[in-house]
This record gives C-alpha cells, sequence and structure tokens, in this order.
C-alpha cells in the first residue's frame, strides 16, 4: 500500500508480480508464514528461510501449492525452479495455488500421503455430479487399501485412468475436467503424481505378485 | 423471411456429422434427439429445467474447451458437435462406470431390470466390465417415502429427477438431497412424507429402480406387460396414458406426454386407482331383485325384465314417470346411447349426469371455452371456486406451471386457501352465496399488464353446500369479448356426458330440445315435449312418489349427493330401480334389475375432457364375467322397446354421434383413432390443431433409449396449412405414412379434417350458446352465531375408485371439521376437538381443528362421498347452509 501499484508491481518476475506469503509446513526446520518477492527459488525458500529439513535428510516431494496441485520432488531442476506462476504451470503441470507448500522428506510413503489427500477430498465433494460423488470416492478407497498393504500390482494404472475419466488428460496441461467444478480434477493431483514419480518404487512392492 | 431474418431464429448445427436446423437457442440434447440422434442422459428431463449433474452427456465441441454437458448447452450456429468420438466415447464408459460402481446390480429383482435406462445405456454406451473391487456403499433399504413411493438408496444414481420434480413440477418439496460426497441420499425430511399427489411421477422418471410404486412392486416383468394408450378417466382432465397388463389384469399406468394437456403427468389417484377394476365385489353377472335378494339370470332375461319395467312405466304413467341419473362414467358412446334410449326412445327428459354437484348444463354446454394451453399464454387465470388439486389435480400442475414459470398473474376466487393461493396476485374469499367482491374485475384487468392472450376463468364447484347460483352470477360478471372459461368439474367423462345430450333440456351436440327438435325427431322419431327435471328435481319427483323408474347409470346418489337426506327418502320411495353399475353400492343394493357393465380398461370408445377435447380410449383387459358396454345396454333395450337402432360396433355409435350431433360433427372413428392429440370440438373450429399420428405409442426403444422414463411421446404430423406445422414438425420429421387399419388415407392431415367433416356435413341444429345473465340471488345473512359450510370434493374421497384400490383406501380422508382459529377458540376448540354442529337438516357431533388455511365465518368439512361428513346438513334447494356449533362438554 505504501509502495503504490506500480512501484509493487516492479517486484518480482515476468507475469509474477509482487511478493507473496507462502505457507511452509511439513518436514522443515522453521516452518511458518514468509512473504518473499516472488521469482525466488523452492530452494532458497525451502533450505534458507525454512531452514533446510529435518535432521538434514533429503527431500523425497513436495507439494508446490495446496493440497490440489500436483507434487514437486526433490531433484535440482524442481528445486531451482523459480516461483513463477506461469513458469512451474507450464513446465511442470503444478501451480503455486494457494501457496500452501508442504514437504515430505525421505522417510515418508507417497501413497500414504496421496491417501490422506484422497480422503480430504472424498470427504469435501459435494456429490452433485457422478464423476467427482463417485470417482473420489474410489479413489480414496483404492489408495488406503494400497496404503495398508493391501495393494494389487494394476492399482497405480487404475487409479491413473479413473483420474484420467474425471481429468482427460490429467498430465498434459491445460487439462480439462469431466465434473461441474475443479474440486474433482484437484482430487486426481496426488494419483497423477503418483503415477509420475513413483510408479517404479509402488510397483517394486509387488515383485512377484501376480495381478 | 430474408435470409438474414432466419438466421435469427434456427441455427445449422453438425452433430456427428449429420447437418440439420435446430431453433437458436435449443438445448443441443433436444436438438440432436429431435434430429434423430440419441446422446446418452440420466439427469435431463425434457418438462424440467436442466441442471447437468450426471455429466452422462458430455459432448465435444469444435473450437471449445472441456466437454459441454448436452442438456446445457444451447446450440449455435455453425457448431460442430462429436458425440460418438473416442474422446467423448472414454468420459461415457467413465461416467458409466463411476455410476455402476456403487450400484447394486441386483437386476435380477428390481422393478427396473428390462426397461432400465441405466441397464440400456451401459448396454449401448458403456464398458463390459467393472474394475471396481472395493465394498459398495450401502444403506438400509427399501425405506418409505410415503405410502406410495419406497427408496432403495442403493440403486439410487442422484440425477435429482425426483427431487426437481417434487420442488419444480408439484410444488411439493418434500423430499431433497441430504449428506455429501458419496453419501450422498435422496430423503424426505422427518417425521414428513413425501405426501404428495403427484408422488407416482417421480417412479416413472427415476431412471434407475431406485423409486418403486408400492402397488407394482414385484407384480411383474416389463417384458410380460402388453401396453394400449388411453386416457385416464378417473377425473375429467383427461391425462394420456400407457395402460399395461400381465395375464389379463391391470398392473400398471404410465403417462403418456399429450402437450396440450398433462405433459407427461398423472396424479396418484388416477396412476394407482386401476386395480378397482378387478376388484372382488365387482357384480359380474346380471342379477334380478327377488325380494330381498337377487338371482343371477342370463343377460336376454335381465334386459328383457328391464325393457318391461320401462314400457309398464311409460304405458302406465307417462315418459315422465322415469328418470336418469348418472352416465358421467362411461364413454360419448355410452351417453349417447343412454341419451337416445332416454329421450329419442322413451322420451323422458328427466336425464342428467351430474349429481347437484357441477354447474348448470346451460352455462357449461354454451359458455366461451378456453383450450388448457391457453393458460401458458392467458392474460390473467381466475380460479372461480375450486380447489383445482382435490379436483382436477393435473390442472393445477398447469396452472402453477403457466403462473410460476410463465409469470401468468393469477387471481384466486376459492373459497378456501389451497395450494396456489401463494402465487396469487389478488385474492378474494367472498362468503358462500356471496358475489364477486366489486373491486376483483378492476384487479384482474390491473394485474394483466398489458398481456394479449384472454382471462382463462376456471369454474369449479368447490362448496356443495352453496347452490351453484352464485358461481354461475360471478362466471357473468367475468364475461366479455376476451374471457375464455374452463370447467374444473371432476366427474370422468361428465363434459361428454352432457354434450351427448345426458343434462335435461338438451340433446347431443350441444344443442337446446327446442334447437335440435326437428333434426333429432327425424333421426330418432321423436324428442321429449318439454324440458325436464335435473338430479335434485328427479329426487325431489322420486321422494314425492312421481317417479316409477329409476336408472342408475354408474351412480350412487345415497352417498354421492350432497343432499343426502333427499337422496334417501327419494331411493326409500321409487317402485323401481334399474342398476346399471359394475358394484352394488348403497342406491343400487336393492335394485330390481342388475345390468353388470364395462369399466375402463375393458372398453374402447371416446371421452371429452374439460376443454372439449375427444379422445379415443382403448380396451386392454377383456372384462370381468360377462359385463357388457354401457352404449350396447342402451341399444339392446331400445330394441326390446321398439327403436330401429342398427348400431353394431362403437365405431359406428362414434359414427352417429358425429353425423347427429352439431358439436360432434366430423369427429368420426376413423379420425379419433388417427388424431395423436385427441380433437377438440367443435372440429370445424379447430382443425388446425388436428395431428395425424405417425407411429404408434412405443414404450421401450429399440435405440437404447427407454422411454418409459423419459416423456413417452406419440410421434405425429401436424396438418400442412396449419400455423404450427412449421415449428412442430421439425426438420427432420418423417414423409407422413398410413397408419393402422386402411380406412382413412393418413397422407395429408388436412385433407382428412375436410373429408370427415364433409362426411357429415348437413345442416345441422344451432348450438347453445350462454347468456350471461346479470340476476344475482342476494343469499341471506349469516347470523352472527353461525359459520357458513363449505362441502369441498377431496381427491381421496370414499368413492369407488379410492375404496377398492388397496394402496389408495389407506389415504382416504377423514371427515374433520376445519375452524378459523378465532372461531374455533370461540366454540372452545383450543387445536382439535369435538364440537355439535347443527344446520337446517340436522346435527352431528365432529372432531373440530383449528385451520388457518380457513377464513373467519366459514367452516370447511370435506365432502368425501360415502354418505358421511357434512351430506346429511346440506339441503340443495337452500342458496347456503349455515351450521351452529356448540362445545361438546
Amino acid at each position: 500500500m505504501k509502495m503504490g501499484g506500480a512501484e509493487y508491481a516492479k517486484l518480482g518476475v515476468n507475469r509474477s508480480t509482487g511478493t507473496r506469503i507462502f505457507s511452509v509446513s511439513g518436514h522443515v526446520n522453521k516452518p511458518g508464514n514468509y512473504e518473499v518477492e516472488l521469482g525466488m527459488t523452492f530452494r532458497d525458500l525451502l533450505f534458507g528461510l525454512a531452514g533446510g529439513v529435518r535432521e538434514n535428510r533429503a527431500i523425497k516431494f513436495f507439494i508446490p501449492g495446496g493440497a490440489s496441485s500436483q507434487w514437486l520432488v526433490g531433484i535440482d531442476e524442481h528445486l531451482d525452479a523459480p516461483l513463477d506462476m506461469d513458469f512451474v504451470q507450464q513446465t511442470f503441470w503444478v501451480m503455486l495455488g494457494s501457496g500452501a507448500i508442504m514437504v515430505f522428506d525421505e522417510t515418508v510413503d507417497p501413497v500414504r500421503v496421496a491417501w490422506r489427500l484422497a480422503k480430504f477430498f472424498a470427504h469435501e465433494s459435494c456429490g452433485k455430479c457422478t464423476p467427482c460423488r463417485e470417482g473420489t470416492g474410489w479413489i480414496e478407497k483404492v489408495l488406503y487399501r494400497m496404503s495398508h498393504g493391501l495393494g494389487r500390482p494394476d492399482d497405480l494404472d487404475l487409479l491413473f485412468d479413473v483420474g484420467d475419466n474425471i481429468s482427460p488428460g490429467v498430465t498434459n496441461a491445460p487439462f480439462t475436467q469431466t465434473t461441474i467444478c475443479p474440486l474433482g480434477p484437484s482430487a486426481v493431483s496426488p494419483v497423477a503424481s503418483l503415477h509420475k514419480y513413483f510408479k517404479d518404487e509402488i510397483q517394486a512392492q509387488y515383485a512377484g505378485v501376480v495381478a | 423471411v430474408t435470409a438474414t431474418e432466419s438466421k435469427k431464429t434456427t441455427a445449422t448445427v453438425t452433430v456427428d456429422g449429420v447437418t440439420f436446423e435446430a431453433p437458436a437457442g435449443e438445448l443441443l440434447i433436444k436438438a440432436a434427439q429431435e434430429n434423430g440422434i440419441y446422446i446418452p442422459r440420466f439427469c435431463w428431463h425434457e418438462r424440467m429445467e436442466p441442471v447437468g449433474m450426471c455429466r452422462m452427456c458430455l459432448v465435444q465441441v469444435e473450437g471449445g474447451r472441456g466437454f459441454p454437458p448436452a442438456c446445457t448447452t444451447p446450440v449455435t450456429d455453425g457448431m460442430v458437435v462429436y458425440t460418438q468420438n473416442d474422446t467423448v466415447k472414454k468420459i461415457q464408459d467413465g461416467v458409466l462406470e463411476f455410476l455402476l460402481i456403487n450400484h447394486p446390480l441386483d437386476c435380477p429383482v428390481c422393478d427396473r431390470g428390462g426397461e432400465c435406462p441405466l441397464q440400456d445405456q451401459t448396454l449401448s454406451f458403456g464398458p463390459g466390465e467393472s474394475r471396481f473391487v472395493e465394498e459398495k456403499r450401502h444403506f438400509a433399504k427399501p425405506i418409505p417415502l410415503s405410502d406410495l413411493v419406497l427408496l432403495d438408496r442403493e440403486r439410487c444414481i442422484q440425477c435429482a429427477r425426483c427431487t426437481r420434480f417434487a420442488e419444480e413440477i408439484a410444488g411439493d418439496p418434500l423430499i431433497d438431497f441430504v449428506d455429501r460426497g458419496d453419501r450422498t441420499q435422496v430423503l424426505n425430511f422427518d417425521e414428513q412424507p413425501f405426501d404428495s399427489y403427484f408422488s407416482g411421477n417421480t417412479v416413472q422418471i427415476c431412471p434407475v429402480g431406485a423409486l418403486t410404486a408400492s402397488q407394482y412392486r414385484f407384480r411383474a416383468r416389463p417384458w410380460d406387460l402388453t401396453t394400449a394408450e388411453t386416457s385416464c378417466t378417473t377425473c375429467s382432465m383427461h391425462c394420456r396414458g400407457a395402460v399395461q397388463a400381465s395375464s389379463n389384469r391391470l398392473v400398471r399406468l404410465l403417462g403418456v406426454d399429450l402437450d396440450p394437456v398433462n405433459h407427461g403427468w398423472l396424479c396418484d389417484k388416477g396412476r394407482f386407482g386401476i386395480e378397482w377394476v378387478h376388484a372382488d365385489d365387482r357384480v359380474r353377472e346380471p342379477q334380478l331383485g327377488a325380494g330381498d335378494e337377487w338371482k343371477q339370470v342370463s343377460w336376454p332375461e335381465a334386459l328383457d325384465a328391464a325393457a318391461e319395467k320401462l314400457r309398464a312405466a311409460k304405458d302406465s304413467r307417462g315418459a315422465n314417470s322415469i328418470a336418469m341419473l348418472g352416465g358421467a362414467r362411461g364413454t360419448n358412446e355410452d351417453a349417447f346411447a343412454w341419451a337416445m334410449l332416454a329421450k329419442g326412445v322413451l322420451r323422458t327428459d328427466n336425464v342428467d349426469a351430474q349429481l347437484a354437484d357441477g354447474l348448470p348444463a346451460e352455462f357449461l354446454l354454451g359458455m366461451p371455452r378456453a383450450e388448457i394451453s391457453d393458460l401458458d399464454t392467458a392474460g390473467a387465470i381466475v380460479l372461480l371456486g375450486c380447489d383445482l388439486e382435490e379436483e382436477v389435480p393435473v390442472l393445477a400442475l398447469r396452472v402453477r406451471r403457466a403462473v410460476v414459470q410463465l409469470g401468468v398473474p393469477l387471481v384466486d376466487c376459492a373459497p378456501l386457501e389451497h395450494k396456489l393461493s401463494p402465487h396469487a396476485r389478488v385474492v378474494a374469499r367472498p362468503l358462500p352465496g356471496e358475489g364477486l367482491p366489486a373491486h376483483v374485475v378492476g384487479e384482474i384487468n390491473d394485474v394483466r399488464e398489458g398481456r394479449d392472450g384472454p382471462v382463462v376463468v376456471i369454474v369449479g364447484r368447490g362448496n356443495l353446500a352453496a347452490s351453484a347460483d352464485a358461481t354461475v352470477a360471478a362466471a357473468a360478471r367475468l364475461a366479455g369479448p376476451n374471457t375464455r372459461f374452463l370447467s374444473a368439474l371432476r366427474r370422468s367423462n361428465v363434459h361428454g356426458a352432457l354434450d351427448a345430450g345426458l343434462a335435461p333440456g338438451f340433446l347431443p351436440g350441444r344443442v337446446t330440445l327446442e334447437a335440435g327438435r326437428e333434426a333429432f325427431t327425424s333421426a330418432w322419431g321423436g324428442v321429449p315435449k318439454e324440458r325436464g327435471l335435473d338430479a335434485a328435481g328427479i329426487l325431489r319427483a322420486a321422494a314425492n312418489g312421481d317417479i316409477e323408474v329409476l336408472i342408475l347409470v354408474g351412480c350412487d346418489p345415497a352417498t354421492d349427493f350432497p343432499d343426502a337426506t333427499l337422496a334417501r327418502a327419494a331411493l326409500d320411495k321409487v317402485p323401481t330401480i334399474i342398476a346399471v353399475d359394475a358394484f352394488t353400492n348403497t342406491s343400487t343394493k336393492n335394485a330390481d334389475v342388475f345390468l353388470p357393465v364395462t369399466l375402463w380398461g375393458e372398453t374402447s370408445g371416446t371421452v371429452t375432457n374439460i376443454e372439449g377435447r375427444v379422445q379415443r380410449l382403448n380396451r386392454k383387459v377383456a372384462p370381468e364375467g360377462t359385463a357388457m358396454d354401457d352404449w350396447r345396454i342402451a341399444v339392446e333395450l331400445a330394441a326390446r322397446l321398439g327403436a330401429n337402432a342398427d348400431l353394431v360396433t362403437v365405431d359406428e355409435v362414434t359414427d352417429a354421434l358425429a353425423a347427429s350431433g352439431s358439436a360432434h360433427a366430423g369427429v368420426t372413428a376413423a379420425l379419433t383413432r388417427h388424431a395423436r392429440d385427441g380433437v377438440v370440438l367443435p372440429l370445424a373450429d379447430h382443425r388446425d390443431e388436428v395431428v395425424l399420428r405417425t407411429r404408434e405409442l412405443t414404450i421401450t426403444a429399440g435405440d437404447g433409449s427407454g422411454t418409459s422414463w423419459d416423456p413417452i411421446k406419440v410421434e405425429g404430423q401436424v396438418p400442412a396449412d396449419s400455423t404450427n406445422a412449421v415449428s412442430q414438425s421439425g426438420a427432420g420429421a418423417e414423409p407422413l405414412k398410413p397408419v393402422g387399419s386402411s380406412d382413412i388415407d393418413a397422407s395429408d392431415a388436412a385433407a382428412i379434417v375436410a373429408q370427415s367433416l364433409a362426411a357429415t356435413e348437413q345442416p345441422m341444429p344451432a348450438r347453445h350458446v350462454w347468456s350471461p345473465g346479470s340476476a344475482t340471488a342476494d343469499p341471506p345473512a349469516r347470523d352472527a352465531y353461525a359459520l357458513r359450510l363449505v362441502a369441498s370434493p377431496v381427491l381421496y374421497d370414499g368413492g369407488r375408485t379410492v375404496r377398492s384400490t388397496p394402496v389408495l383406501a389407506r389415504l382416504r380422508a377423514g371427515a374433520t371439521l376445519h375452524l378459523n382459529p378465532v372461531d374455533a377458540t370461540r366454540v372452545g376448540v383450543d387445536q382439535i376437538g369435538e364440537v355439535k354442529i347443527t344446520s337446517a337438516r340436522g346435527s352431528q357431533v365432529v372432531e373440530a381443528v383449528a385451520d388457518t388455511r380457513v377464513p373467519a365465518g366459514v367452516a370447511r368439512y370435506d365432502f368425501t362421498a360415502d354418505g358421511a361428513g357434512p351430506a346429511s346438513l346440506i339441503d340443495v334447494t337452500a342458496p347456503v347452509t349455515d351450521l351452529r356449533i356448540e362445545s361438546v362438554r
């Protein structure tokens, strides 16, 4: 307010101007709300301001912008990406969304995180349109099974296809939706992320299991 | 019309490579369907607002992003749509899989199995197998939403058709969604059942077996049913329906979407009131009275006996000693044959199809008429003296639609508040017997606000405890060049019966005795000398010993006449009763001759509804016992009395009426068979409205569109020269093909109408025209301690349909006196309590309740047509009935 709109808009990068408050939580040493100028990298935010990961572990994955966003993982390409809304969307198909960043270290089972997120979305679904009402519940049930040791080898492919029926072309931005509102596609984000980054890890559990 | 102008009204659309023109702004799903492309759907229903919830109709539009639902997307010019490409197929597969994951798949024991849209569309559009291995969701089931409708929440696919129907169409928002996510379910509210007069429609439009009717549940499989298109005659609306039978029993009636009449809806009394046809206590064989007992006899014996009684009475005491009551239950052909027997053969004019529960024939047969569809474009709708939902329920739906959805102003002059009252712009509730308040006429003009359409006055008889005079006087006040009337008299085919001459002073075709004397003397050999008595007059004459033979044609004056005291006195006194009925009742249990007749579902013919629309009834089951059609009994009796009545088939009777009745000119049997929407009388004034059917009704279509849940429509073609031709036929309409029997060349509707009219075109007697009088009799003043009685008919009364249909019998209304809370307090009734009520005729002790819907100064006591209730308090000769009310301590 003190700076005036024009001056404020000079901060930031590209179309992502000004500052934003990011709410960093999870396995970081200094969780909290940080107002930063857009354009800063994830690494500077998470390892600088938020103090890095507890016990110096590696980041396994993090949710860059609220539960509805797809995930990023602890590789340099992701950590060195700038906090630029257009850039992350066009490059990684994720969003800065609400600015709620959750960090998960290497001890975490991504399937369990995905299940917890799915449970949230299944509960949040208003029940009006078919794909969201039925799809979020289905995803939740399958992820529950998987995260409780009852997974099957083709579960991940099934989830991915169920997700595709809620949000056709979910991995190829701009995705679309068969639902009325974006809640259904949001519920697909954890599933798409599992499929994208952790397919091998998950499938390895089922080595030797007959489908 | 220039090219640019036509662009504004239509859009060129290409769907799956097929290009067609559709009205601009029409919903894509409908435009495609009209042009032969069926886009799968569950939640969309043509008669309700779209919601886009089920997502089954998602399509791809070229140049657009995403997948819009065809049910919420209007067509635009140049639109290119795909409904069957790989992308859309994948979505359809997905939506169907979602719908099925929690669906119980108990099709083999589900009522809907075999006619289920979910089954059909899964087969046509869905995946073959489910990938769902989790536990399905479970609910307690079935749970009753009401006495008539049960809900299986596991089968429900949450399409909101039932909840939308309840709120939008019926105005009974008693069911709604509760909970969220995959626990979303339809429920009624606590302690408040889904008591709607229209609840059965939700069962019909449910796209799965979630809603089942307690009557039809587990009674039949769809592939066992045979179907006949017909009209419901429970009241005088004559909603189109498809009656279905299994093993010669009527098991189900479905609403057929007849645009001018019922939009596919039925009321529950009509829908479920079919079982009485097969009731155990039906009289199946002719009987002769022998002392206190009856003796079963053959038809020739019974007919001979009846004819002999009639001949003897006529010879000994003259034609006027014979009277006929009833006739509103049968077809037009029945009524015409009875009129011929009574007026042409017996020469008595003591004939009345109304039982002092209607309006004078002089008014009904001569009033300027509106059609039901005029309601939609009316300048205003005036309700004069009737609670439509209790009397003609589906007409109440049409009024509701016009008022709530189309914005037509409503003027409510019914004696009591009713369900449509909150929507009224003008309300006037004069005391029974009093005239219309002067300010109403001016206010009607105010609320019209320049709307062009006519003022449609719906005239009923909402109070059997007051004479019809005040209602007719009010109608006279409202009469004018831009006023049209629509009758709301409930009794089955009463309008057809009156039109066919079953009223004192009238002959078939809406002509008076005088106007038709010459023509009918040459047709029948003679007509009565002078105007006879109406129902009240007949019963008074009978009580005085002036009636020798009383013919009761499907009526029970002892319980169904407002003045029970008079009716019982008359029935006790009259020497000979000839009963033409399907059941014994209080009036006919001592009949001397009992002639058992066929009922709806067992007989064919035509009927005429409140707007004068003649529709064809079709027989679905063989009659019980040796029951005979009314018209045939009348013809047999006429022959035995020496008349040359050479009528052998029901079509010949229809044609005889078409040839002799002024109003019926041209309405031949052949035309009624082919006219999809029936024919509005007189045909010459309504020839443009005739639509010829191009295909017979089918309930299940082969293209995956199970039609019992979607509006059931019969394909048709309007006359080429009609103003409606272009808009109604649509660009994709098939060329006309001859249908059914080849008795008529169905290639050109206009030609057929002309041909039908020409066949009967001869000088016809002039039709009667009502002249509004100005005289209004002043009712006696009400003293301060009396309340004026309103005895209104109720839907679930004690009549035969309700009593002999098990699911409806439970709903039968009780006898309770309703008082305004202020009046109730005065007689010591806080909320509910017993009171003693006394009229000039008698007194009763009755339960009274305080009811804010009753205006001060009146008492509501429902007329239940079972001899109980207000019938013993009413004197039909008095203009009004005043009650003294005392507390009982």
